[in-house]
């Protein structure tokens, strides 16, 4: 463009110079051209970006994260004048798109379509836009472009991916809550069984003698399950101050480990607590694949804030705990609050485990007391890195 | 419609190229040849025949039906004109269309086959042409070339044929430029050029209806806009560097526009900027000099300033000093007292300006010759004692002072007769004490105290320094300057003589503000006298005060306003950028410093005698001498504002109605933070039980003031119930609230730091959540009285 523009200007001034030298009709029109082709070539881009259209098309609104939509973009010319240069770029922070190319540029003549069909799928939960992003238009002479942006964008609302774990590093490895020696009051003083009354058919063996005796029936045992230890999840949905765009990716990277975790924990029949906050405190128990799509659709909507909560929702979930339970805080503003509050749940006889998202945590991980299982997760890292 | 656009796509870019080279060499010929053809059947024509020859290329097996078609159509024409007996005519007139057009035919439809056949030859070669894109661009090519060599062989060509050359040219350029960008196969290129045929039409629509001339163009309207741009430029940095060296500039004829750099030379532009208002006690009828700033070295190029040290004018100003020499010559004319009323009267004229600063910023003080005071209303004043009079600071617009000169009768007899004496200062005279009271006293002159034997020595130290000082030439100077000095004023005797030779003579040049440039070897003066002749005043004072040195005259180059008289009814004078002038002025041993006008156009009004009346005379004309020993008056004329007192009232009640409010809003708002903030300090000062208790009170009035059921007799417990029923998303905190409060009310311990931080942001998210609850389903105005309620009653701000 600017070898054209040097030439253009070349000729201005030499036909400039030749109408200040030479007189009559072959000079004059000369120059009235060398003058009017910069004119006709930015009136030419004017018409070009009132009469352009463009259409863009995706085949849902609501899709999940990583799942790939047909997209469709169409570049239409309906005038009678050739388009003679267009360019379209795509919004590639978000989403992706198969067989495109932002540096193509394309050439339509009067009453030219054309359609372009492809795939795209979008990186992060969240709701932002996605297809096209900017048209440039360049005139016939190749002199001047004009860049503006695509009047109709498309919106789309991504639902956060479920991702199944096949192990999760970052649990606490199963130990005998009857034996946990911080807790006083542990599960040996939770009965291991139940009684029943003796049913023609039970075997001999499973008579409960001390009930028996007690009741003077005939009682059997009635094993429950071996108690497990609950896992408390706690979603801190402050961020640091990042910009939109790590904001996006920072919170899809908590939702999306908060959902693996929990949703592994339920397959491994562990119930567990998801606490965060949603203008308040708030706590999803998940024993069922109900509670767990309803923590789905909880997930779908949470807000993240600026606001340190952290170290409160901690505090706060363990007080509604009362006992003592494994927990994994999973955090993207690992402060110095929530360093302190970990090492007070610690105290209380928690098992605490932080996975944090982010790069730079070393200064949070040094006021962790040892005994705090510390994971990192970082921003281009996928969730199955760092869990399983 | 499908069918035609696709016919269109087909044909029209090959058809269109070919006919607008095929029309455009039609016009060539019919510039290059005396073929007369005419416009519309050049353009219609080739039209026609473009479209046929399209058709039948494309349609190949209709060639034959074509040409047996034009056979019978010529047979039968030859036939019809046979049997007529007029086929030899129609001949011979057929031939003489080629050989000599300009005879009137017989037959005038000849024409028109003409041009068909023309037509025909021209756009076969053409149409087979323009189907390669190598010859289409070698087309173009040549096409250009012909538009340059019609222009550089000076052939006057229609103005359409040019159009239809550039459309050629365009369209072939369009292409070029679309298959260097899009690659691809050569009928989908050539439609997407074909396309742009709007743009081309309108370009050439546009351009047929632009202007043109057998002159080239002027550019009179860019220049003049450059031209004022430029000064526009200039003079804001002259503004700005004036501004910023208020220390250091003095005026300089460079301000109004003579000269670019200080240097003699270049041409100048006339500029009417009001610079100075001159407030006079009489009429001013002949030109008024006012000494700007002068200088005495001369160096070949331009002048400069530089002094030997002055024992003279180190006592007195300079300019008393020479108001006082000259009327020290009167005084030795030794006339009686009767006499001497009349003769100063045809002498001498006494004349109290007020002079104010407009569009002027300089630390130059202006004073004409001969003056006797100078009033200031302030003493922000340096040099007094030179000739060059400054202010210690740059002066502005404000700036005004008054003083009084006696304006001097150069064009009568008596002033010539006092001019041409001559005193060496010997003590030959000498002036008693009340005589010098006297004469000092009569010209109200109090700034000279010296005595009157002394009187004598200090104007011969000052001639003596003069001499020193005014008569250096550069060694550089050619002696034909000095050769052409002494032929002027071979026969003049005395000194005064010989500068008005000098004067006359310089008078016969030419005045002119474009005089050109000096060149850098040249001497200014030489190169004036000699090779230019013409110039501005600069010129002819510098060459007067170089002549008037060579023999032997001490002169002295002047800067300064010429006011011209001017018409006015208040005697109030404006003097413009315009009056800026330059003049030398020569001295006269015991006469002073006279100034001359060696500049053409400015002399006949200067040595215009005033009317006098003699001793006998009845009366006094306005230009009487008036000797009363009498202090001079301070003359305050300068034109005042008027509206300033209105404008200022009308200021200063807009700043109160616009201060005054605010002052007050911003006491308020300070007073009503300073009490949050110590709110704020109390609060947290409070203990932990009592800022939840404190929470708590905000929590319950807020649960009232939004009407969700409350009871005196309601439990805290059964309170929270109620707001858990109406607000789910509010369960686990109130139940956490719930939890805290009771531990804190009835358990045997106080709350840790941690419970207590976290049972107080409890009670904040359950405050704010009620409060946006507020908003949603009360009035603004509500939600407002109910904040402001809460703030001052509970001093926080929610």
């Amino acid at each position: 463009m600017l070898l054209y523009r040097l030439i253009m200007l070349g000729f201005i001034l030499l036909t400039g110079v030749l109408v200040s030298i030479k007189g009559g009709v072959i000079t004059y029109t000369l120059f009235a051209l060398a003058l009017l082709i910069p004119v006709s070539s930015a009136v030419y881009l004017f018409y070009v970006f009132i009469r352009f259209r463009i259409y863009q098309f995706v085949d849902r609104k609501t899709v999940v994260k990583c799942q790939q939509v047909p997209y469709v973009f169409t570049l239409a010319n309906e005038d009678i004048i050739t388009y003679a240069s267009v360019r379209v770029t795509f919004l590639t922070d978000f989403s992706t798109y198969e067989h495109v190319d932002s540096d193509k540029k394309y050439c339509l003549s009067s009453c030219e379509r054309i359609n372009h069909e492809t795939m795209i799928s979008c990186k992060y939960r969240g709701e932002y836009t996605i297809g096209i992003d900017k048209v440039i238009i360049t005139d016939f002479f190749n002199l001047f472009h004009m860049t503006y942006s695509c009047p109709s964008k498309i919106n789309v609302r991504v639902l956060p991916r479920v991702v199944t774990l096949d192990t999760l590093s970052i649990a606490p490895s199963e130990e005998d809550m009857k034996q946990n020696r911080r807790n006083p009051e542990g599960a040996s003083m939770i009965p291991d069984n139940e009684v029943r009354q003796f049913y023609n058919g039970d075997p001999q063996n499973r008579i409960h003698w001390k009930s028996t005796a007690k009741t003077q029936k005939l009682m059997v045992r009635n094993f429950m399950a071996e108690p497990k230890p609950s896992m408390s999840v706690f979603l801190d949905t402050s961020l640091p101050s990042l910009s939109e765009k790590d904001a996006i990716i920072y919170s899809d990277k908590v939702i999306e480990c908060a959902l693996a975790i929990s949703n592994y924990l339920l397959m491994h029949k562990t119930d567990n607590i998801v606490f965060y906050e949603k203008r308040t405190l708030m706590h999803q128990a998940v024993q069922s694949k109900a509670d767990f799509d309803l923590l789905y659709n909880t997930c779908c909507q949470l807000p993240f804030h600026k606001k340190e909560a952290g170290s409160i929702l901690l505090m706060s979930g363990l007080l509604l705990l009362g006992a003592p339970s494994h927990c994994i805080v999973l955090t993207a503003a690992p402060t110095k609050e929530l360093g302190i509050a970990c090492n007070e749940a610690l105290n209380f006889g928690h098992t605490i485990t932080v996975l944090a998202i982010g790069t730079s945590t070393a200064e949070f991980l040094g006021l962790l007391d040892k005994k705090i299982g510390f994971y990192q997760l970082k921003p281009d890292q996928e969730v199955n890195d760092v869990l399983s | 419609m499908s069918s035609l656009k696709f016919h269109f796509e087909k044909h029209a870019f090959l058809c269109i190229l070919t006919y607008l080279t095929t029309a455009g060499l039609l016009r060539l010929l019919a510039l290059l040849t005396p073929l007369g053809i005419p416009l519309f059947l050049s353009l219609l024509l080739p039209m026609i025949c473009i479209l046929i020859i399209r058709f039948l290329d494309c349609h190949r097996e209709y060639i034959p039906v074509a040409l047996i078609t034009i056979g019978l159509l010529l047979l039968t024409l030859i036939y019809v004109y046979y049997k007529k007996g007029e086929l030899p005519s129609l001949f011979s007139s057929f031939t003489a269309l080629w050989t000599a057009p300009e005879q009137e035919t017989e037959f005038p439809w000849l024409i028109f086959v003409q041009i068909l056949i023309l037509s025909v030859a021209l756009s076969l070669p053409v149409y087979f042409l323009q189907q390669n894109i190598l010859f289409r661009c070698i087309t173009s090519a040549a096409l250009f070339t012909v538009i340059v060599l019609l222009s550089v062989f000076e052939a006057e060509p229609e103005k359409i044929m040019i159009l239809l050359f550039c459309g050629q040219i365009l369209f072939v350029l369009f292409e070029l430029m679309h298959r260097h960008t899009f690659p691809g196969p050569e009928d989908k290129q050539t439609v997407r050029t074909l396309y742009l045929y709007p743009a081309v039409l309108l370009l050439l629509a546009a351009i047929a209806f632009t202007p043109y001339n057998k002159d080239p163009i002027q550019w009179t309207l860019v220049k003049s806009v450059w031209a004022n741009v430029v000064q526009t430029v200039s003079t804001l940095a002259t503004n700005i560097s004036l501004r910023f060296q208020g220390t250091s500039h003095v005026f300089e004829i460079s301000f109004a526009g003579y000269s670019q750099d200080g240097d003699l030379g270049g041409n100048v532009k006339e500029n009417n900027t009001n610079t100075l208002i001159i407030s006079s006690s009489k009429l001013i009828s002949q030109p008024v000099y006012l000494f700007g700033n002068q200088k005495n070295v001369y160096t070949g190029s331009d002048w400069s300033l530089s002094f030997s040290d002055s024992k003279a004018t180190a006592r007195y100003p300079e300019y008393i000093l020479d108001t006082v020499e000259i009327l020290y010559a009167v005084e030795r004319c030794g006339f009686s007292e009767s006499d001497h009323d009349v003769l100063y009267q045809n002498l001498f004229k006494t004349q109290e300006y007020n002079i104010a600063f407009h569009e002027l910023r300089t630390r130059t003080i202006f004073y004409p010759a001969k003056t006797r005071h100078i009033f200031f209303t302030d003493t922000n004043t340096d040099d007094l004692l030179s000739s060059n009079l400054t202010f210690a600071q740059l002066q502005g617009p404000t700036t005004a002072y008054s003083l009084s000169f006696l304006e001097m009768n150069l064009g009568s007899p008596e002033f010539e007769a006092l001019l041409k004496t001559s005193y060496s200062y010997d003590n030959s005279y000498s002036i008693d004490a009340s005589s010098m009271t006297h004469l000092l006293r009569r010209n109200s002159i109090t700034d000279f105290t010296g005595n009157h034997d002394e009187l004598e020595s200090i104007l011969l130290q000052r001639s003596n320094e003069i001499r020193l000082d005014y008569l250096n030439l550069p060694a550089s100077l050619p002696s034909r300057v000095k050769e052409l000095a002494i032929e002027l004023t071979k026969n003049a005797s005395t000194d005064y003589e010989k500068l008005l030779a000098i004067e006359a003579y310089l008078r016969t040049y030419t005045y002119t503000l474009t005089p050109g440039s000096i060149p850098e070897d040249e001497d200014a003066v030489d190169y004036f006298l000699f090779t230019t002749k013409e110039g501005y005043c600069t010129y002819f004072a510098t060459a007067m005060a170089v002549l008037s040195r060579c023999v032997g005259i001490p002169s002295r180059y002047v800067q300064g306003y010429c006011l011209r008289p001017q018409e006015t009814d208040d005697f109030i004078y404006y003097v413009t950028n315009s009056d800026a002038h330059a003049w030398p002025e020569c001295y006269l041993q015991g006469i002073g410093w006279i100034p001359f006008e060696p500049t053409p156009g400015f002399s006949a009004a200067r040595y215009h005698p005033w009317h006098y009346e003699t001793s006998n005379g009845t009366g006094y004309t306005e230009n009487v001498y008036e000797p009363e020993i009498s202090e001079i008056p301070e003359i305050s004329m300068i034109p005042e504002v008027t509206s300033t007192s209105e404008a200022h009232s009308y200021k200063n009640t807009l700043l109160l109605s616009i201060i005054v409010p605010v002052m007050l809003f911003l006491l308020i708002a300070g007073y009503l933070l300073i009490k949050v903030k110590q709110a704020k300090n109390t609060y947290s000062h409070l203990s932990d039980n009592r800022k939840m208790a404190y929470n708590m009170a905000i929590l319950y009035d807020l649960s009232k003031a939004m009407k969700i059921q409350t009871d005196e007799s309601q439990t805290l417990q059964e309170h929270f119930k109620v707001l858990q029923n109406k607000y789910p998303e509010l369960e686990t905190v109130l139940f956490l609230l719930e939890e805290q409060y009771m531990c804190l009310r009835y358990g045997p311990a106080a709350m840790g730091d941690q419970a207590a931080a976290a049972s107080l942001v409890f009670a904040d998210q359950v405050r704010i959540f009620l409060l946006q609850q507020c908003r949603m389903n009360k009035s603004l105005l509500s939600y407002l009285a109910l904040q402001v309620r809460l703030t001052l009653q509970y001093k926080v701000l929610p």
